[in-house]
């Protein structure tokens, strides 16, 4: 990197030198930095590159295990790296009363991984003419994700689910190594964050209430110390009474 | 010296026709006579070639005389024939009613060694917005039925809302079109009535034939006696009735379809469909108890002898 003190306004900034000379006169720190990688495509490519196609979108998602219960809660965010651009975007599904599926990672692919998933699950009812159970649900997941081995899905899923009263919790990469647990799950750009609160405020059975709340906050704080998730949450409680949904108003930025 | 020539046509009767063209595959130019299909086969050698040409020849004309062609009459006979198949077939009913659609079955086979592994038996699922009553060849209806459930989740997939009923019914006659006039194969015997909902048109009522044809309709029969149960619909039917009268009509039509046995709940199938308070298609069968009422409340019931 080349630095030089820019003189212009009297104040002195170290900025990368383009090499080309400066145009924009200084508005804004990121503005003219902003304009700058604009005019430089080499400059551009590797700014972009810095973002790989799992972090594009952003977005944040927590799985927890409670007593005869669980909980999947995810952000509202929908970006395009750190623009904003939507804080509504729909990241858990309900594909049967009793199996529910987070998505986390590229948005495209979340709409359709998505429908691929109610496609097969739509197609299996009126096949076999039963409900598929949440177990079935989450080996289904893996094998579709595999089979785009070669031209993944840029997903990582969370199924959640209640097989006669037991609670399913299972996560996989974007191709679609599984993996069961009897704890809890994150996903997303906020993971690690989430990781640690979560191993922090994890207890073995709580209450759906209790779980609701905690996964709430987990997920709050996790968001809050990453720029690409936030805007809002869900939580999911998936009961064998039925599912309750909470939408969270949270810090909006 | 050896001369190119594209398809030269020998000035002969229809059966005699031949096409010539040069083939050039070796880089040695020979007269091959052409079957008119496309070379499948590079040439080998001269003698099993022609073995190939002369055994294909002789299939094809025996086999275009048979399911793909008009007779001397103007008739697609294998049509007919699929049609009179369908009229021997297990009765099939649908109506629409003013909130909604019924669909009606008389049951194949009642034997007490059945058991029972579906739901309906003649009643099917295409998709949540569109149910289908079969009747004729079951085996062909059922592989329509599954071909039929693909497209519909093929294009809810890519148009993420339910497919239309009407688009249905005409990508499924477009199937069974194919087979009066490609392949070789033999026609579906199988024909549907269908019953569903959209919101370009609401509740809808369809039905087709083997040959791919199909119509809509506020109510029609399929099957044995159809013409009779289709006369007695067309006298008795009124638009806007309600469930039950809807319910009457389907079951008295059912019972003109059976004329010598007296039917029984067991033999019989009926399902409804409506929209519920969230404007979603519901389907719901009825069970043996409500049947069995149906049919008293009409007279149609035979009382069993006291035990």
């Amino acid at each position: 990197f080349f630095f030089f003190f820019q003189a212009e306004d009297g104040i002195r900034d170290a900025q990368e030198s383009r090499g080309l000379g400066d145009v924009y006169k200084r508005q804004g720190i990121n503005a003219e930095y902003m304009g700058r990688i604009n005019q430089n495509k080499i400059l551009k490519e590797q700014y972009i590159r810095k973002m790989s196609i799992d972090t594009y979108n952003g977005g944040a998602i927590i799985g927890m295990i409670g007593k005869n219960c669980v909980a999947l809660a995810c952000d509202r965010r929908l970006g395009v790296q750190f623009q904003t651009i939507a804080t509504n975007f729909q990241k858990v599904f309900q594909m049967q009363d009793d199996i529910l599926l987070g998505l986390s990672g590229l948005g495209t692919d979340i709409q359709t991984f998505s429908a691929v998933m109610e496609y097969e699950l739509n197609l299996y009812n009126l096949k076999e003419n039963r409900k598929m159970k949440p177990n079935t649900f989450a080996n289904l997941v893996s094998t579709t994700l595999y089979s785009k081995r070669f031209s993944p899905y840029f997903v990582s899923p969370i199924v959640a689910g209640l097989e006669k009263g037991q609670p399913v919790l299972t996560t996989y990469d974007s191709i679609g190594c599984l993996t069961k647990t009897e704890e809890f799950v994150v996903g997303g750009t906020a993971a690690e964050t989430l990781y640690g609160i979560a191993e922090a405020f994890y207890r073995p059975n709580l209450n759906p209430d209790e779980l609701g709340e905690i996964v709430a906050q987990i997920l709050v704080s996790g968001c809050d110390r990453d720029i690409l998730s936030g805007w809002g949450g869900v939580v999911y409680v998936l009961t064998e009474d039925g599912l309750s949904t909470k939408i969270l108003k949270t810090k909006q930025t | 010296i050896m001369y190119r020539v594209q398809d030269t046509v020998i000035n002969k009767k229809l059966s005699d026709f031949q096409f010539f063209f040069f083939q050039a595959e070796d880089g040695i130019r020979d007269a091959q006579e052409s079957r008119g299909l496309g070379d499948v086969y590079k040439r080998q050698t001269q003698s099993t070639w022609g073995l190939y040409k002369s055994e294909y020849i002789k299939m094809s004309r025996r086999f275009d005389s048979k399911v793909n062609s008009f007779s001397a009459e103007g008739k697609l006979l294998q049509v007919e024939y699929a049609v009179e198949a369908i009229n021997k077939s297990r009765p099939g009913i649908g109506a629409l009613i003013k909130d909604g659609a019924i669909l009606g079955a008389v049951k194949d086979v009642v034997s007490a060694l059945l058991e029972r592994t579906r739901q309906s038996e003649k009643i099917y699922c295409l998709d949540k917005n569109i149910y289908c009553v079969v009747s004729g060849v079951s085996a062909d209806g059922n592989y329509l039925i599954d071909y039929a459930r693909g497209l519909a989740q093929d294009y809810r997939f890519q148009m993420r809302e339910y497919i239309n009923v009407e688009k249905l019914v005409v990508d499924i006659c477009d199937q069974k079109q194919y087979y009066t006039q490609f392949g070789g194969s033999r026609l579906f015997g199988a024909a549907f009535i269908y019953a569903g909902y959209d919101t370009t048109h609401g509740f809808q009522l369809y039905n087709s034939d083997p040959s791919g044809n199909y119509a809509g309709w506020k109510a029609t029969a399929i099957g044995t006696n159809s013409i009779a149960a289709n006369s007695f619909l067309k006298d008795e039917y009124q638009e806007d009735i309600n469930l039950d009268q809807g319910l009457d009509l389907v079951v008295k039509s059912l019972s003109k379809t059976l004329d010598t046995s007296s039917p029984s709940a067991d033999k019989i199938e009926l399902l409804v469909l409506q929209l519920d308070e969230n404007k979603q298609v519901k389907a719901r069968f009825l069970n043996e108890k409500e049947i069995t009422e149906l049919l008293k409340r009409n007279n149609i019931l035979k009382e069993k002898v006291a035990e």
